[in-house]
């Protein structure tokens, strides 16, 4: 089978309050399949009272929010993208941020899920942004997020999943191995990309063994929040609304450009590239795909879950709850792995899966050193 | 159960095995210590430097509260790994694989089963032999006699919860469509209940076993389950997997009054004593009330514990080991059968990690057995002891189990004295260790023959004279606390905790949970116990409380509806319900008053109230982030 296709992702962080309006636009424009996704995206509190203030360390409010994805023909990305900021009123800080990456589909899927749509649309946001996807143990993504924000590189988005890896081959040992993940996401001007990401990976120490893994991810158009804490306004305008208004009257944010900022990473860091696989199946199915990818080399993934979503119930293919696993492999073993998913019967009706791949120009993780597969 | 350990982890060796388990079990058991410390040092501290007794048996306390910790660590991490991925693969799959009929029946079937294998009943009963027949016939024929129909209907009340809660996930409607009628009716047969001579005293137990119920079999499952169910329906957008526990604490209550009502007819009214036993009740009645067996009414209760010797005391540390094991297999092994076999023969599946799950309900039995036997001999002993002696702050009272035995007593030494009335007293001089104590001298504890003076110590009122307004104020924050400190050891509300955590990907924090539901317990009991201070019926504490949150919920989001309801029903386990309980009675008895119930109910009332403010707290910051601050100012 080769039906690999190109195709855009769009995915959408809104502010949980939000999401019934976001839901409500998305089946009014026929817009059958999307993705739900719960997570949370922190923002600094307000300064104590008092005498509180003498410590500058603010603390961190959690806002709930629901993760969005769609599927769409590249020719309806602008469509998407306005439908999403106009649904949840994006441009105002706080509500939440859009952006879209560039896919290769590699399985057959119904003709609505990937979405198109004939009508033009004005391109929105910005271009050449970079997103950073990290994987944490649970707990770390906190003082990571904290200091993200405090330096006001950008919002990051936490969501839950479970790794495997090492743990797998440990037999019944492994439940002394926690496989709780946080996956912390941020977004960030391109120039920015790479000292935000050395800059996680020195304050989450992802150089050392079994404490997480980091790649960027290349995106086409974004629209982001900047809403970074909750004080309230001294000024006419909240930093955050200026910084947006920067930002749109520049059509860019390269203003933003901070690199100076981040302490220069004091030693060359062994980047690699590669591919990361999406595979999304019905839950609890994908653990035995896993076992088989295990044999041609792929040992850990990152799984969460989520939930597809069809505006007409009654001719929805898939069940609703959802797995994702997202793993990153060398190009040249894509071929291997779409094979094995195949041999497997991965796309079949028993487990319903869809895969789908994206360029990864740069990840790191402790065992990149030693292997090249991961 | 555990015994594919070795075979599996054949690559790594036993160092490395040790590596990886030592830290592990360390981090499980901190956290365990650390929610289980703060009873027990309020405990040990309240009797030691509020009451001013010495603590009895303390090295026997010390190795039942150890028990406690170590079988929480154990039973947590078994409900993790096994019930909780039973409960919610089922959940995944019943919708999938059955018809709405199927799933109906099955929820029935696991609500009663969860429920019959919850050890928290059988403290219900213990407390019925409290109960004098003539002065609750109603209460004392459903603790005692007719029990089994109590707990049948404690049962099926859960059973048809689970069915609605189910229901509600499935269809997506939201859980105030049936908490407000049910409330309603509850708070309208409650009233009706509070002027019939009888029903009026079961109107306690019936809250309270609602309260009982959803313990740390129920709780876990039914959450698991209705996570399970709430990912795959479709109608359900906002998924909260939340409802159910608060359901199952509300029907009981119901079918305890429905079972109530049906026997009330039956059984005489209650009367006093004298007319009970001369042919106040027809002999139909007298077999219903005291069944076949007892040809004799009984007898009016001694509770005296007596010191035992070594032998009978190894005897009995042993028949309660048997006893906790047993209670503990009755608890997880059925119902885990039952959903294994379900799972597999019905809805034909395999089960996710086979063999995590066999160690988690291996894990869950041996933690609930070391559990219960820590509790039979840590904190219960602990709580008895302090609860027995509570009311030393307003009241003077013997200590009976300080009881000393003086030999050889010459009456000669008994000297005389004048009190303030100028009336005459009897007392002699005590030389312990170095100091002389003056003791008052009773005829009736001289035994002349033996020689021996039995000499009981009175203790309190510790704050100032008798029946004083601050002893009583002590009492009441004594209440406060053990409900707090008690709240934070709560093994189900743990687990709910970080089911909350989990489904609300971090928003809801675990400690911030426990915390606001650990504040509204405190204020519960402390209610509970002025409820029993002030003999206040219970109906005037729980119709205004119940109102008052259905108002509040109208200005809450459902998130916290759904999470709040469910923690109050979580509330009251393991830990708390015995402690309270002991207090309860402790104080009880002084007051005289005639059941004890009614102090669980008001604690599983408060925490909806705390955990409903604390959400709108959070939910105020939450729409902070969302809004323009400054939008709303023009």
């Amino acid at each position: 089978m080769n039906s690999k296709r190109k195709a855009i992702r769009i995915t959408a962080i809104v502010h949980r309050d939000l999401t019934d309006l976001v839901i409500s636009a998305l089946k009014r424009n026929k817009i059958h399949y999307f993705y739900m996704e719960p997570g949370r995206y922190p923002v600094l509190a307000k300064r104590g009272w008092l005498l509180f203030d003498f410590y500058q360390n603010h603390s961190i409010i959690d806002t709930p929010v629901t993760i969005f994805e769609v599927a769409c023909e590249p020719i309806a990305e602008n469509f998407l993208l306005t439908l999403f900021r106009d649904a949840a009123e994006l441009n105002v800080p706080g509500h939440g941020s859009v952006y879209s990456e560039t896919i290769d589909l590699h399985s057959s899927v119904p003709t609505d899920y990937i979405f198109t749509i004939e009508e033009k649309n004005k391109a929105i946001g910005f271009s050449g942004l970079t997103g950073v996807f990290c994987i944490l143990p649970r707990g770390s993504a906190e003082p990571i997020a904290r200091l993200i924000l405090q330096n006001g590189v950008a919002v990051p988005t936490i969501s839950y999943g479970t790794g495997t890896g090492l743990r797998d081959q440990l037999g019944l040992l492994r439940i002394t191995i926690p496989k709780e993940k946080e996956i912390l996401k941020i977004v960030v001007h391109s120039s920015d990309a790479e000292h935000a990401m050395d800059f996680i990976i020195e304050v989450g120490r992802l150089d050392l063994p079994g404490r997480g893994f980091i790649f960027e991810f290349p995106i086409g158009r974004g629209l982001l929040n900047t809403k970074v804490s909750l004080e309230g306004p001294k000024q006419a305008a909240s930093m955050d609304q200026i910084i947006s208004a920067l930002d749109q009257l520049y059509g860019n944010m390269d203003w933003r450009k901070k690199s100076n900022q981040f302490r220069q990473s004091t030693r060359q860091r062994n980047y690699f590239e590669g591919v990361n696989v999406v595979l999304n199946c019905k839950e609890e199915s994908i653990e035995s795909a896993l076992v088989s990818l295990r044999k041609v080399g792929v040992s850990s993934s990152t799984i969460s879950l989520n939930k597809l979503m069809h505006s007409q119930s009654e001719l929805n293919a898939f069940t609703p709850a959802r797995e994702v696993a997202n793993l990153l492999i060398p190009k040249k073993n894509l071929p291997e792995v779409i094979s094995v998913l195949e041999g497997i019967g991965f796309f079949g009706e028993e487990t319903e899966g869809i895969a789908y791949t994206m360029e990864i120009p740069r990840a790191f993780s402790y065992q990149s050193k030693l292997t090249k597969k991961k | 159960m555990a015994r594919n350990e070795k075979e599996e982890s054949i690559h790594i060796g036993l160092r490395e095995t040790i590596t990886l388990i030592l830290p592990y079990f360390q981090k499980k058991l901190w956290g365990q210590i650390k929610a289980v410390i703060w009873i027990v040092l309020y405990l040990a501290l309240f009797q030691l430097f509020v009451l001013r007794i010495p603590i009895k048996e303390a090295g026997l306390i010390t190795f039942g509260i150890s028990a406690v910790v170590l079988g929480l660590t154990f039973f947590l991490e078994g409900l993790l790994l096994g019930l909780m991925p039973l409960g919610e693969a089922l959940g995944l799959r019943l919708p999938q694989k059955l018809g709405l009929f199927s799933i109906i029946v099955f929820s029935v079937l696991m609500g009663v089963g969860a429920t019959l294998a919850e050890p928290a009943i059988s403290i219900l009963k213990a407390c019925g032999s409290k109960v004098a027949p003539w002065d609750a016939p109603l209460l004392y024929f459903l603790l005692n006699e007719g029990s089994h129909f109590l707990y049948l209907s404690i049962a099926i009340g859960v059973g048809v919860s689970v069915v609605f809660g189910m229901l509600r996930f499935l269809f997506g409607f939201s859980l105030m469509r049936i908490l407000v009628p049910t409330i309603f009716i509850l708070l309208g047969v409650s009233i009706y209940a509070y002027f019939d001579e009888n029903l009026k005293f079961i109107s306690g137990l019936a809250w309270d076993s609602g309260a009982v119920t959803t313990g740390p079999v129920t709780v876990p499952l039914v959450v698991a389950l209705g996570i399970g169910i709430s990912k795959v329906a479709e109608k359900n957008e906002q998924s909260s997997a939340y409802g159910v526990v608060t359901l199952a604490s509300l029907f009981p209550i119901l079918s305890v009054f429905l079972v109530g009502m049906y026997f009330s007819e039956k059984l005489p009214k209650p009367m006093p004593e004298e007319i009970f036993f001369k042919q106040g009740i027809t002999s139909e009645q007298a077999k219903l009330l005291l069944g076949d067996s007892h040809g004799v009414p009984l007898r009016k209760k001694t509770s005296l514990t007596l010191t035992s010797n070594p032998k009978e005391f190894y005897q009995k540390a042993k028949d309660n080991i048997v006893d906790a094991l047993q209670m503990a297999m009755r608890a997880i092994l059925p119902i885990s059968i039952f959903l294994l076999l379900f799972l597999t023969f019905i809805i034909r599946e395999k089960i996710p990690y086979p063999e995590e799950v066999f160690l988690g309900i291996g894990f869950s039995v041996i933690g609930l057995t070391i559990f219960n036997f820590g509790i039979i001999f840590g904190l219960n002993k602990l709580g008895d002891q302090v609860g027995g002696k509570l009311p030393s702050t307003f009241r003077s009272i013997e200590l009976v189990d300080s009881t000393k035995f003086i030999p050889n007593f010459n009456p000669k030494s008994v000297l005389k004295a004048v009190n303030e009335e100028g009336k005459e007293e009897k007392f002699f001089y005590l030389k312990e260790r170095k100091s002389y104590t003056g003791i008052p001298y009773h005829e009736e504890n001289w035994n002349q023959k033996s020689k021996i003076y039995e000499y009981v110590p009175i203790h309190g009122p510790i704050f100032g004279k008798e029946d004083n307004l601050l002893g009583y104020l002590v009492v009441l924050v004594f209440a406060f606390f053990l409900g707090y400190s008690a709240t934070l050891a709560e093994p189900a509300l743990s687990a709910l905790g970080n089911a909350v955590e989990e489904t609300t990907v971090g928003t809801f924090r675990k400690s911030l949970l426990i915390q606001s539901v650990a504040i509204g317990v405190g204020l519960g009991t402390l209610l509970g116990m002025l409820k029993i201070l002030l003999e206040i019926p219970l109906v005037w504490i729980i119709v205004p409380v119940y109102l008052f949150l259905l108002i509040l919920n109208t200005f809450s989001k459902s998130e916290f509806i759904d999470i709040a309801w469910d923690s109050a029903g979580v509330t009251t386990g393991p830990i708390t319900v015995p402690l309270i309980i002991a207090m309860g009675l402790g104080i009880g008895n002084q007051m005289g008053t005639v059941d004890g119930f009614g102090v669980l109910a008001a604690a599983s009332a408060f925490p909806i109230l705390s955990v409903l403010l604390m959400g709108m707290i959070v939910e105020k910051s939450r729409k902070l982030s969302l809004r323009d601050s400054e939008l709303k100012e023009k």
